[in-house]
């Protein structure tokens, strides 16, 4: 590799770029996520609205995508043509303001307008000012004018670490970020850093950032930084590398292990401040949309869409698949208000929710009044079908002992499935086979207050559980006739 | 009454501002190109003209169709307001007055802003 000092401001400046594109074209896609969520299954009468705004941001996105890291080629045009696309962007996402009054939407309407004002703006101004780009050649012009936002956005209070052997430099830092507001602690080396950032990130208060010597007796910045980007607990937590004399290759080298940029130890406080704050702000934009795409997607397939932008569809040779049904939930439904209704399924469903999940059921959705889980596909129990078994008995035991209304039935088999991601707009993460079938049926022919299997089912926990088959009949969409076990109680040996 | 013409060839951006002059009680006109530009202005007198001069390929551009309205005694008084999806720098701001145009605001527009030129322009009269 070439040493060229040019050659490396070139470098950390193309990083720069590249950063600031990818940033632009996260609060894109966050955007696109809440647009997806601001349509609803049915049009309503703000839906074409919301289209335009879906569209001005794709167009967006593939106009930034297709730079790569580079520059445009003709910065005037380019600049014409985002601005004309951030118009529409703004204009119809203030339209949506404007005329709805639905609360429903104007929470998400608002959170898209302040990501047009604080970060959208400011990002498309960095990239398209004509005269930073003349003048970017040099990482150092890039730093302190070219892509700083014209209006530094407000940050709210966050939590930092900062990581330095030097006790000097530690106080000055934290004095400047206690003065801007944040709440700051001290580790003064790596080994400490690590272990207090691992203990706090299953903890109630996790840090918001680090900053992050690099040249400090070993473990090291770059070992340390190595160490959290590899650490599924802390990997999302974003660095900023404090820089002495260090080397300009060594901080490419941080940014390309996952670091966000970097201070100069004695940089004045401005930079420090608009870095700082720029960076938490983008972490909890990136929280956010993770938290968006958990509200939709089942946990496990999460990193893969973020990584891939799609889930591929899978096979699932041998799984299980569990379906509730609250019974007696239309006539409760006729005698409350709409708000009792959705609160009593909201708390049913959220204490199903932790129940499943310690059985490792994964939900894949609830349709109504009924609830669809899996075990063996996007979880490994040793064993799924007694996995939903277990998960089922639970249900039924909320029912009873919550003195709800109604009451619940269970169903369950097992076999082979294919799960998939379905729709661009409303994500649907789904199975398809005939376990989801048969699981269906066994609960629609089964009886209320209990768990009732499928004879593939049943032969896989009738270790454990006694049970008989209690019907056998014509089942719509199986051939022949289908026996359908109902559970009695644990086998009396035990396991 | 206070009719605003406004040229522009980018529909969705047409749309927003037409909704918006429409909610700040004026009439309004679309025109696409010069080619309708020049319908509206000639059959009808407009308060004000609304102008993106950073129109598309088909027919003359932004400047032409300024430079031809002022040319026209008959058209000469209507104020032009130009419009650019670029952020102006002083040259572009002193070029468009130097030719002629009566303002100048940047896309995207900013409600208080085409206030301000609207009211300076085409003031509405006493709205009851």
């Amino acid at each position: 590799m070439s040493t060229d000092p040019s050659t490396q401001d070139q470098r950390l400046y193309q990083l720069a770029l590249r950063s600031r594109q990818q940033e632009l074209l996260l609060v894109l896609r966050v955007v696109l996520e809440t647009c997806d969520l601001l349509v609803g299954p049915s049009a309503t009468r703000w839906s074409a609205d919301v289209e335009k705004v879906r569209a001005a941001a794709q167009k967006l996105s593939a106009k930034v995508k297709e730079l790569d890291g580079r520059l445009p080629e003709s910065p005037r045009k380019f600049q014409h043509d985002l601005r004309t696309d951030l118009t529409v962007l703004k204009g119809f996402a203030e339209e949506l303001a404007e005329y709805t009054l639905d609360q429903q939407i104007t929470g998400d309407v608002q959170f898209v307008l302040d990501l047009i004002q604080k970060s959208i703006r400011p990002l498309i101004d960095a990239l398209t000012d004509p005269i930073a780009h003349l003048e970017a050649t040099t990482a150092a012009v890039e730093r302190r004018e070219g892509l700083r936002p014209s209006h530094p956005p407000a940050v709210e209070r966050g939590r930092v670490l900062v990581v330095d052997d030097n006790p000097e430099i530690r106080s000055i830092l934290l004095r400047e970020l206690n003065r801007l507001g944040h709440e700051s602690e001290e580790a003064t080396g790596g080994e400490e850093a690590l272990r207090i950032v691992r203990e706090r990130a299953t903890g109630e208060s996790p840090f918001d950032l680090i900053l992050l010597d690099v040249l400090m007796p070993p473990p090291d910045g770059l070992e340390i930084l190595q160490k959290l980007k590899a650490d599924p607990a802390t990997r999302a937590i974003p660095v900023l590398m404090i820089s002495g004399l260090t080397d300009p290759r060594v901080l490419a080298d941080a940014i390309a292990l996952g670091a966000e940029d970097y201070l100069e130890k004695l940089d004045d406080p401005e930079v420090i401040r608009t870095r700082v704050d720029k960076t938490i702000e983008q972490y909890r934009l990136r929280s956010r949309y993770y938290g968006l795409l958990h509200k939709v997607l089942p946990g496990a397939v999460v990193e893969e869409y973020v990584r891939d932008r799609a889930v591929a569809p899978k096979e699932f040779p041998s799984v299980a698949v569990l379906f509730a049904d609250l019974k007696g939930f239309t006539p409760y439904s006729q005698r409350h208000t709409p708000r009792q209704v959705v609160d009593a399924l909201e708390e049913l469903f959220a204490e199903w929710d932790d129940i499943a999940q310690r059985h490792e059921v994964q939900k894949i959705k609830t349709i109504g009044d009924a609830f669809m889980g899996v075990a063996g596909a996007l979880t490994t129990p040793p064993n799924p079908t007694l996995a939903c078994v277990n998960c089922g008995l639970a249900f039924l035991d909320t029912a009873a002992s919550r003195k709800f209304e109604f009451q619940v039935r269970v169903g369950i088999s097992v076999g082979k499935v294919v799960a998939g991601l379905l729709g661009r707009r409303q994500f649907l993460y789904d199975l398809w086979g005939e376990a989801v079938n048969k699981a269906a049926r066994m609960e629609s022919h089964g009886d209320i207050n209990h768990v009732n299997l499928s004879q593939e089912a049943y032969d896989l926990v009738e270790r454990q559980f006694t049970g008989w088959a209690h019907k056998t009949e014509p089942v719509k969409g199986i051939n022949g006739l289908t026996t359908i076990y109902r559970l009695s109680g644990p086998h009396p040996s035990g396991s | 009454m206070s009719m605003i013409l406004y040229v522009e060839d980018e529909p969705d951006i047409a749309e927003l501002v037409e909704r918006k002059l429409i909610r700040l009680g004026y009439t309004v006109r679309l025109a696409r190109n010069g080619a309708e530009a020049f319908r509206v202005v000639g059959a009808e007198s407009p308060a004000l003209i609304l102008l993106d001069i950073g129109l598309g390929l088909s027919g003359p551009d932004g400047w032409e169709i300024q430079r031809l309205i002022k040319a026209n005694p008959a058209t000469a008084a209507i104020p032009v307001v130009a419009l650019t999806a670029q952020s102006p720098t002083d040259e572009d701001r002193n070029r468009a007055l130097a030719a002629g145009f009566a303002g100048h605001l940047p896309k995207p527009i900013d409600t208080p802003a085409l206030k301000a030129v609207l009211a300076t322009f085409a003031p509405l009269r006493d709205a009851t």
